[in-house]
Order: structure tokens, then C-alpha cells, then sequence
């Protein structure tokens, strides 16, 4: 065994996810593990973003009710969670970057959607902080 | 599969002794090259405790020095989990057996402790 040693839950889970120009773009919420015909299981892809943390946490309802809610309630966001497979991924280190553009991932559009249809709604939203 | 789904398992050795859940999962980076990342990530073993966050605190394997009194704690309740490989493990309705006694598993701070880099 040579390879580099990580352990899921204590280097990967819950890191921050930083996208090919830099932006914060959600955390790890989960791994999807392949397994090969010998039995073998890799990483194949970081889960992230609407229900998969709390998938994760054990609460399955309230996490398929989170994904149901926003696509319900949200229209032209998808609900279900970012798959990024491990080729998407250039480093795992204190945050792990991806080599995707934070508008393709979940995490992003449920930002966005707020944005236009709550935010942007507010007198006064449509200029910046600092005019 | 997801990891949520090994997270909590329970898991007994081959005597049927209730070792503890499964609290985290060892990764080795020695499997087939995948372009833009290296090579894949393999399921090497999994820890096996009693204690969820204490085991996630880094205290054992984190290089997590202080304050003294948690790590004391937490490196008992860390230290005592098992290191189970993922080739030693069968899955069963119950949950997970392993096909070694408690006896001849390998503790987590001694897996630490020969060598492995936090």
C-alpha cells in the first residue's frame, strides 16, 4: 500500500468545494463508492448539494422532502444533488477543488433562484452595496 | 452506493461480538489513473467504534494537539476503534461481520502509531 492515505469522514466529508475560478461552491456532502466485478469499491464521484446532507445524516425523509420541496416550489432548479465525478476533481486538500464553473452545480442555481425571484424583488436590490 | 450507506453500520467480528458501527472509511490513492485527478481513490478499510464524534475529531489520525483534556478523551475513544480491512468484511442483513475475532484486529492507534501519517 503506497498510495496516499485520507480518511473520508475526517479529510473530504463537509469540505468546502471551490470551483475552476476559485468560487465557493458547497461542501461535500457524500461519496459515491463503485464497485468493481472483483469486489472492489473507489471513489467514483463527490456528492453535493438540496437533501444530500441530510441524506447523509440519516435523515432520508427530510432529505427526499428537501428535494421534492424545491422542485416543487422551485422551478428550473434541480433538485437532486451534484454528482462530480473524481475526474472533475484537480485536488483534495483543506477544500477541494473542482475543475467545473459554479453555475452548472445545484448548490448555485438554488442561489440564483432566491436571487431573482426573492432578492431582486427588494426596492433598492438592483445596484450594488457600495453606490 | 453511497458512503452514507456504510457510515452507522453495525458490525461484529467472526464470534458474533458486536464491535461497534462503522464511523469512518480509510481511502487509498492507489487505484486506476483517472486524468485531471491521479489515481482513483480505493476503499481500503473501514474504522469501526463506539464513539461517532469523538472518532471524528482528529485527535488520533488529525494531528489535533490540544486542549489536553479533549484529547485525552477523545484519543481513548478514538484510539479503541478498529481498523477493519474492507477485503475482511461481509455484508450481511444485519449489517457487516468481520472475518476476524476482535482479538486479532487491528486497533486504530496502533495503525497511527506504525507509521501512518495523520
Amino acid at each position: 500500500m503506497t498510495g496516499r492515505r485520507l480518511y473520508a469522514a475526517l479529510h473530504v466529508l463537509d469540505r468546502q468545494l471551490i470551483d475552476r475560478d476559485g468560487r465557493l461552491c458547497g461542501k461535500v456532502d457524500d461519496l459515491e463508492l463503485a464497485e468493481t466485478a472483483e469486489g472492489t469499491l473507489y471513489v467514483s464521484a463527490l456528492i453535493s448539494g438540496p437533501g444530500a446532507l441530510w441524506y447523509r445524516l440519516g435523515g432520508r425523509r427530510l432529505g427526499r422532502w428537501l428535494r421534492e420541496h424545491i422542485a416543487r416550489t422551485m422551478s428550473g432548479v434541480d433538485p437532486d444533488p451534484d454528482r462530480i465525478p473524481m475526474a472533475r476533481v484537480s485536488d483534495i486538500a483543506s477544500a477541494v477543488t473542482i475543475t467545473l464553473d459554479q453555475s452548472v452545480l445545484a448548490t448555485s442555481a438554488a442561489e440564483h433562484w432566491v436571487r431573482d425571484h426573492v432578492i431582486g424583488h427588494i426596492p433598492g436590490s438592483r445596484h450594488d452595496a457600495d453606490e | 452506493m453511497q458512503m452514507s450507506e456504510v457510515m452507522g453500520v453495525p458490525v461484529v467480528d467472526a464470534g458474533g461480538t458486536h464491535l461497534g458501527k462503522v464511523t469512518d472509511i480509510r481511502l487509498v490513492q492507489d487505484g486506476p489513473y483517472l486524468e485531471g485527478f491521479g489515481n482513483a481513490l480505493r476503499v481500503d478499510a473501514v474504522v469501526v467504534g463506539r464513539g461517532g464524534l469523538g472518532s471524528r475529531l482528529g485527535y488520533v489520525r488529525g494531528g489535533v494537539r490540544g486542549p489536553w483534556l479533549l484529547r485525552v478523551l477523545a484519543a481513548v475513544l478514538e484510539g479503541r476503534a478498529f481498523l477493519v480491512p474492507w477485503t475482511e468484511i461481509h455484508r450481511t442483513d444485519a449489517g457487516f461481520t468481520a472475518t476476524r475475532r476482535r482479538g486479532d484486529l487491528q486497533q486504530l492507534r496502533d495503525a497511527v502509531g506504525a507509521g501512518e501519517a495523520p
